[in-house]
């Protein structure tokens, strides 16, 4: 019995009559798929048994969540999908200031943002994409920042990512660091830069 | 508002520092009282934040010089301004 590997039947000899279960493994892609299976027996015309199993709704999943270091630097979030065609926006408010990438990784093949994706390994079975923002700046606030990945799919399915980037550290400095003043007082300029509020003793 | 630190000599003398608020960046114009001593004097002034557990100094060194005095001393023979021979009595 030549059949595909995604189904198993519980049994593949008898005698008589008989029954036989056949089980098929998951499914991911978007289309539905067939096999045949042959039951030959000797003296008797073989008799084929057709397989159909459907295809997973389409879909697109993406990390709920992504942590960014204070350092800022760049990210890559992963996800899975089944779709022909994805397309990322940053949405909401973009508190990080991410710059949307104009390409991503599709089945590890290098997309346009929104294009088709070559291929459509998709219709046959889910697939991984990544999308890497780089060159995030430094948090140089004391308050931590967000952005918002959305991704879309073909039949317009959306997921959302969370994008967190941990709040910066203090800092202060002072310059000059030594001013001297006339006898009489006449006033001299220091610049203070912090990003808190400071005191002075 | 004004920040007024003593420069602790002994004279009742205090340094100034004037600026629009103590948060961010600012500009802070540093002034003092007259200085009538005869030497230089130096203060040191601490800015200082804590956040996130977390602490920073910088340290502000101010130095004020002293008034420019004329020390004229007669001997003998000679005339001296700040211990320089300025002329020569006969």
């Amino acid at each position: 019995m030549a059949y595909a590997s995604w189904v198993t039947p519980n049994k593949v000899s008898g005698s008589g009559d008989d029954t036989v279960s056949w089980t098929g493994s998951a499914h991911t892609g978007r289309n539905s798929r067939s096999t045949t299976a042959t039951f030959s027996a000797s003296g008797v015309a073989s008799k084929t048994l057709t397989i159909n199993q459907a295809g997973k709704a389409e879909f697109v999943d993406i990390a709920d969540t992504q942590a960014v270091s204070k350092d800022g630097g760049s990210i890559t979030i992963t996800g899975t999908s089944n779709s022909s065609k994805l397309t990322f926006s940053l949405t909401g408010t973009n508190g990080i200031g991410l710059t949307l990438p104009a390409t991503y990784l599709a089945n590890s093949v290098s997309t346009n943002n929104g294009a088709a994706i070559s291929g459509d390994p998709g219709a046959a079975q889910q697939y991984t994409f990544s999308i890497t923002f780089t060159g995030i700046a430094v948090n140089t606030t004391l308050s931590s920042k967000t952005s918002q990945l959305t991704v879309t799919a073909n039949n317009a399915t959306t997921d959302v990512c969370d994008i967190t980037q941990a709040a910066g550290d203090a800092y202060l400095t002072i310059s000059p660091t030594t001013i001297n003043l006339t006898a009489a007082g006449t006033a001299e300029s220091v610049t203070v830069s912090s990003n808190t509020s400071w005191t002075i003793s | 508002m004004v920040t007024t630190i003593p420069w602790g000599d002994g004279s009742g003398d205090n340094i100034y520092l004037t600026y629009a608020a103590s948060e961010g960046n600012q500009t802070i114009q540093v002034t003092s009282d007259a200085h009538t001593g005869y030497e230089d004097r130096t203060k040191a002034i601490n800015f200082q934040v804590s956040a996130g557990g977390t602490t920073i100094t910088r340290t502000l060194t101010v130095t004020q010089s002293s008034k420019d005095f004329l020390v004229i001393t007669f001997n003998d023979t000679a005339i001296t301004q700040n211990d320089v021979a300025v002329g020569y009595e006969q």
